[in-house]
């Protein structure tokens, strides 16, 4: 059984979170496993009724993030162009990743952590980001990868114009 | 206030004023959101007794259900005794609502059927006269769930006007299976309404910039300058690229064929222009309903009013029930890579509105009049260029006809 030694991850997400803030996209890129998935949702709050006719109080996922590494990688190509509004000039950001817990299974480590990302652009109020994280990761040729990415953002309505930035 | 010197509709010529001002926005409320049709919901989220969503008609929530009688109904979702908001979910299936302040008792016909201690403390209450306020004008219009506040408002399909053909041709190429897929986005832009609600209406000219750099990365094609703008001089609008919006786009051959022989259909009976202008792009049913529709995924929008520099988004993408699941589920994958809060194109859209209420708060700066001049004199009866069943006129390619027509309507129905 493959060991994920829980200092070697939580170094793994930091330096991860340190090149989306340096914005060192390309990098980054390469922490994902060529058939990494990467799932954004935010969660609703929904009243459902059992077949047994018992009304119970539960929660839907509504994904916003859906991605592929192709398209990942189609998204940092566009902050790359001269035209990409959202993030011009650059926005500044700080992520700050917590609550990190491994548990292996097998030859995949699942990771849970929190972030909080703050995202500051010029003349505008600084936007928060608070997601909750569930990661697969993996090792290739002794390095770690992530495999499949999944943030569940806290608040149902978001009360930010856009996420332009990577969670 | 001389609303007339805010909204020039001949010269093309709008005050910046209308983006931010209290009392138009108050008056909006009351003459606008108060009197004209609004969308609330999709039949296909109200399939079962109980099942209900819940949204806003202006700033009022309201509750939309189908109750136990199989009878959709739609309710201002807030308690007759102090007013707290009863239900704080999006959507969900039940048959009784109460609420939290005192425990009066709804249920799903919006009667009040409970509440405590009534006999000690209520003796005589009436319940009858004490349920929930109900939306006096309800309409089913092929699957689509519209409501009015005001009694004396012309029908639905009155109230459309020259864009039934065109709304018609958007749902009938559903032929039924138009369905809601994967929930409602839900997001604050810090914008005024009408901004977002114009740009759906009729902007084809700011992809050209704004969304550059989805052509960059070979998101779209080079941008056609075969575009076209519709208005139906009632306030709503459409427009679209020659030969349906985002053609060439990749797409399945599933898709294709059920998409191309719902044209054809439609075609048969309206004419051959409807092969050229389907899927319809931007469409706006004023005051703040609108569709996108492309190749190949279609959403919903209703922008809701929070403040005069603030909206709510809603956001649904619906699918044809006829494609398979695999598929659909490709099409949101595509969806929620282009629009959605973090989608690439909606990304920069919320950027340039949110800089537009940047300059908003100045004495000069709200005072600007600006420029809604794009083809200007240029517009020709529709019928004339696109054949005889084709209705309302045809702007200049990537003119602002539509937005003009937008506001003329704002204007009448403010000093109304």
């Amino acid at each position: 059984m493959e060991q994920f030694p829980r200092q070697e991850i939580e170094d793994f997400l930091y330096r991860e979170a340190r090149l989306l803030d340096e914005r060192n996209f390309d990098k980054w890129l390469e922490m994902f496993t060529d058939d990494a998935e990467y799932i954004v949702v935010s969660t609703k709050f929904q009243d459902t009724v059992s077949s047994e006719g018992v009304a119970t109080h539960g929660k839907r996922e509504i994904i916003i993030f859906d991605d592929t590494k192709a398209s990942l990688t189609l998204r940092v190509q566009r902050l790359k162009t001269k035209y990409a509004w959202a993030e011009d000039p650059p926005s500044n950001t700080v992520r700050v990743v917590s609550n990190v817990l491994v548990e292996p299974v097998s030859n995949v480590a699942l990771v849970f952590s929190d972030v909080v990302i703050y995202k500051a652009r010029e003349e505008a109020d600084i936007d928060v980001i608070i997601a909750t994280r569930k990661d697969e990761i993996v090792r290739k040729k002794e390095e770690l990868k992530i495999r499949r990415r999944e943030a569940r953002l806290i608040p149902p309505v978001l009360n930010i114009r856009n996420i332009s930035v990577f969670i | 206030m001389d609303l007339d010197s805010l909204v020039i509709v001949d010269e093309g010529l709008i005050s910046r004023e209308i983006f931010t001002n209290e009392d138009i926005y108050r008056l909006e409320q009351e003459k606008i959101f108060g009197k004209c049709w609004l969308y609330l919901a999709h039949e296909s989220q109200l399939k079962n007794p109980g099942d209900y969503v819940t949204t806003y008609m202006g700033e009022d929530p309201v509750l939309v259900i189908r109750g136990e009688d199989g009878k959709i109904g739609a309710f201002l979702n807030l308690c007759r005794h102090r007013g707290t908001k009863l239900c704080v979910r999006d959507e969900g299936n039940s048959f009784f609502f109460t609420c939290p302040y005192h425990g009066w008792t709804y249920n799903s016909e919006g009667r009040l059927t409970g509440v405590p201690l009534e006999k000690i403390a209520y003796p005589n209450l009436d319940k009858s006269e004490w349920g929930l306020i109900q939306v006096p004008r309800l309409v089913n219009y092929k699957g689509t769930i519209w409501g009015n506040w005001d009694p004396e408002a012309p029908s639905f399909e009155e109230y459309l006007g020259d864009m039934k053909p065109y709304f018609d041709m958007f749902l009938d190429r559903y032929d039924g299976n138009m369905k809601i897929y994967g929930g409602v986005h839900r997001w604050i832009i810090p914008v005024n309404w009408k901004i977002p609600s114009e740009n759906f209406m009729g902007d084809s000219y700011h992809a050209l910039f704004t969304h550059k750099s989805a052509v960059e990365v070979r998101l779209r094609n080079p941008y056609s300058p075969n575009d076209f703008e519709i208005s139906t001089k009632n306030g709503h609008g459409f427009g679209a690229q020659v030969g349906g919006t985002g053609r060439g786009v990749e797409a399945s051959e599933e898709y294709k064929k059920i998409l191309w022989e719902s044209i054809d259909k439609i075609a048969d009976k309206m004419g051959d222009f409807v092969r050229d202008i389907m899927p319809l792009g931007h469409l706006h049913i004023f005051p703040n309903f609108s569709v996108l529709d492309l190749w190949p995924y279609t959403f919903l929008r209703v922008w809701n009013p929070k403040g005069p520099e603030k909206t709510e988004v809603r956001s649904w993408l619906v699918v044809d029930g006829r494609v398979s699941e695999e598929e659909n589920r490709k099409i949101a994958k595509k969806f929620e890579l282009e629009f959605g809060p973090g989608g690439v194109f909606e990304q920069d859209d919320a950027e340039v509105w949110f800089r537009i209420s940047e300059t908003l708060r100045g004495p000069m700066g709200r005072k600007v009049k600006l420029n809604y001049q794009g083809g200007l004199g240029m517009e020709k009866e529709a019928s004339s260029v696109l054949g005889p069943n084709a209705r309302g006129i045809l702007g200049a390619p990537f003119g602002e006809t539509n937005q003009r027509m937008f506001y003329k309507r704002w204007l009448e129905l403010l000093k109304g």
